[in-house]
């Protein structure tokens, strides 16, 4: 992935607006995600600002001194991804620079964990632990089956002994527990 | 003057508790763990661990805090010996002549080295926070609430100006940090602040949320997104028995004075950490050795400078987080935000309502110290080098399971474990533009002490702003604040004429 580098502007010693409107089409993806993330903050800053603007002044005083700062700062963060400073501060760094190291298994990864959050209440917390940690090891491609079960076991197992026996933490039931659960209520109910 | 040793030993007797002792075992053990797989910081584990310890008395919950801070610092040494690649930030200096001892069949000889050098660098460090966080706590009796704003903004602006390479993006995370401590009710008015009228935003976010999600998360995507399929193989961790350390002891006390001196100034200004702490010691002990062609191929003394440099500075960092509530370093936030979890408010008050907690705590930084001794061994090592023949592949998911786990056991509501994969996402995002993190948890966790305290002074002087300059003790702290805030100002000048002065020459 980093091999797809496109070749990168060369800035001169002397940063000038000038040259840094000549070279506009030209910005490094370094560049180009630093402006996008302030013109974000900036919206977010002007979001923030609306949304207390009907508070009394003694309670939106203090957050709207601390948009004030940050608004100014990121536009000054701005300014420099624009003209490259921030770039040069990271050196060799952001020379050979992408978002995501590897965007497919950035985009698997956020998307079983998503699928992992939307249903760990239903089916549980070990049997979709167990299963998110398997999906996540195969998908970016662990194949050794022995060692990924044993890691799993040993892993569930700490867990219960630590956090359910020792914590008493409450986590989501296992849904075939949940289900016995129910079945067991209908059967008392049904009896009564 | 020396009021503080009565409840420094009154504390003693609890610290030796079982559940205590047990604390600070399952806490050191975790820490070596943790500071041995690469990518894994100390930081990393405090914060899953602080959502687990609420069940916990306060006490236990620090024991295994300092633990895992005493215990991940030195673990990092094992893979920067064994395999060139540090385990924290700090063990980059370790590699320096840790790995070239490695290379030349020393490996257990530069281990025990670390071990020891460690162990008494975090106990120097220990004695300094016992020593001098007591008398200092004194000082701040005499701030108001003018003082406590200017401690809070040059807390904020020395933590976002020296931790990161890009001040700017710094104060961003700063401000960021203090806008999301002003979600949820206004203390004062009553009035809701930027919640959206969501219903679990109204008590605020939690911290832990923020906490869990910005230093939990990113990495675990990150191991997931390189997918490093293999852990170390056992061929590369095998170690043969060497020399003792007891043989060469006045070669090593005068490296580990003068590394624990360093780590101890070091530690307590603000944001500097660990990382330079090691640096300066291992520079200072070249510097003033007979020989320092040898160092850089494989000199035991300069694995002794840099580990004990680097836990010196461990102890020394909460100095100033315990007395002012301005951490030394960003695992010292990190902690700090543990104390806050346990409703423990830095301070004065902190030494007069809770001695028990806050000096056991420092008995805690001193014997979790000692422990690394007796678990740092060659057993323990062997232990270390076993895990991490751990794949990260397999540990990224475990990471992200147990972020589940404290997140959901705060109050059982899954709107808190999303908010915490949001923050997750975002905190991947700053950390892949370089924005330093701490900033953001110490804007939270000064936020509200800065606002009470604007707001109470300006109550005082019935909205005189100028109250805010009039005080002495203010006027310095503003002084200083500016001082921090123009460094990098003062920096881009000095580049500027060095420039000139080359080129005219």
């Amino acid at each position: 992935m980093l091999n797809q580098t496109p070749s990168l502007p060369q800035y001169p010693d002397k940063v000038s607006l000038f040259s840094t409107l000549r070279n506009f089409p030209m910005f490094s993806s370094y560049q180009k995600t630093e402006i996008v993330v302030c013109i974000f903050l900036l919206g977010c800053c002007l979001f923030a600002f609306i949304s207390i603007r009907h508070l009394p002044t003694d309670a939106k005083m203090f957050p709207n001194l601390i948009l004030a700062v940050m608004s100014l700062f990121v536009g000054v963060a701005l300014i420099r991804a624009v003209m490259g400073i921030s770039q040069k501060t990271q050196g060799a760094k952001a020379a050979d620079w992408h978002f995501f190291a590897n965007p497919k298994r950035f985009i698997i990864s956020v998307i079983v964990f998503s699928i992992y959050l939307l249903s760990i209440e239903s089916v549980g917390f070990f049997t979709s632990s167990g299963l998110l940690i398997i999906c996540m090891a195969t998908f970016v491609g662990y194949r050794n089956y022995l060692h990924l079960t044993l890691s799993l076991i040993g892993f569930l197992a700490f867990v219960y002994l630590v956090f359910i026996l020792v914590f008493e933490r409450p986590l989501p039931k296992e849904f075939f527990l949940a289900a016995t659960d129910t079945c067991h209520i209908a059967l008392v109910r049904y009896h009564v | 003057m020396f009021d503080f040793v009565e409840p420094l030993f009154n504390a003693l007797p609890l610290v030796f508790e079982l559940e205590n002792l047990i604390g600070m075992v399952v806490g050191v053990t975790a820490g070596m763990i943790v500071g041995s797989l690469p990518g894994l910081t100390a930081t990393l584990a405090i914060a899953v661990l602080i959502p687990l310890t609420f069940s916990l008395q306060p006490l236990v919950a620090l024991g295994m805090m300092a633990g895992i801070y005493n215990g991940a610092m030195y673990g990092g040494a094992v893979p920067a010996i064994l395999l060139k690649i540090p385990g924290t930030p700090p063990s980059i200096v370790t590699t320096f002549d840790g790995y070239p001892m490695g290379q030349q069949g020393r490996a257990a000889y530069a281990l025990k080295i670390a071990c020891w050098s460690s162990a008494i660098g975090g106990v120097i460090s220990a004695i300094s926070l016992m020593l001098f966080a007591p008398p200092l706590v004194k000082l701040t009796l005499l701030f108001g609430p003018a003082e406590y704003f200017w401690v809070a903004m040059f807390g904020l602006s020395s933590i976002a100006i020296l931790l990161g390479k890009d001040p700017v993006k710094g104060i961003i995370a700063a401000c960021l940090g203090l806008l999301f401590g002003t979600v949820g009710s206004d203390v004062v008015t009553g009035h809701q602040r930027l919640t959206w009228d969501f219903k679990y935003l109204i008590d605020g976010i939690d911290l832990l949320v923020i906490l869990t999600g910005l230093y939990a998360i990113p990495p675990a995507i990150q191991m997931l997104e390189k997918a490093v399929l293999k852990g170390f193989t056992a061929a590369s961790l095998k170690l043969n028995p060497e020399d003792s350390i007891l043989n060469n002891l006045s070669s090593f006390i005068p490296v580990w004075l003068r590394g624990g001196i360093i780590g101890i100034i070091v530690g307590i200004l603000p944001a500097t950490g660990g990382s330079m702490a090691a640096f300066i010691s291992y520079n200072e002990t070249k510097r003033v050795s007979k020989e320092p062609q040898t160092f850089g191929e494989g000199n035991p003394l300069g694995v002794a400078a840099a580990e004990c440099g680097n836990n010196a500075d461990n102890a020394a960092a909460m100095i100033p987080a315990l007395v002012l509530g301005v951490p030394g370093s960003g695992v010292a936030a990190v902690i700090l935000a543990g104390l806050l979890v346990h409703g423990l408010q830095p301070g004065p008050s902190l030494f007069r309502d809770t001695p028990d907690i806050v000096y056991g705590f420092m008995w805690q930084m001193f014997f979790t110290s000692i422990l690394l001794i007796a678990f740092g061994g060659q057993i323990a090592i062997r232990l270390f080098a076993q895990v991490m023949r751990l794949p990260q592949t397999l540990l990224a998911p475990m990471i992200l399971c147990l972020t589940f786990v404290g997140i959901y056991s705060l109050g059982n509501n899954m709107f808190e474990v999303w908010l915490m994969f949001g923050f997750g996402l975002f905190g991947y995002v700053l950390n892949r533009l370089n924005f330093p993190l701490a900033p953001i948890v110490l804007g939270l966790i000064l936020g509200g002490m800065a606002e009470h305290n604007l707001r109470l002074s300006l109550l005082l002087s019935q909205g005189d702003w100028g109250s805010l300059f009039q005080n002495r003790l203010s006027q310095i702290l503003i002084v200083l604040t500016l001082t921090i805030l123009s460094m990098p100002l003062l920096g881009m000048i000095r580049r500027k004429i060095k420039k000139q002065s080359t080129s005219e020459r």
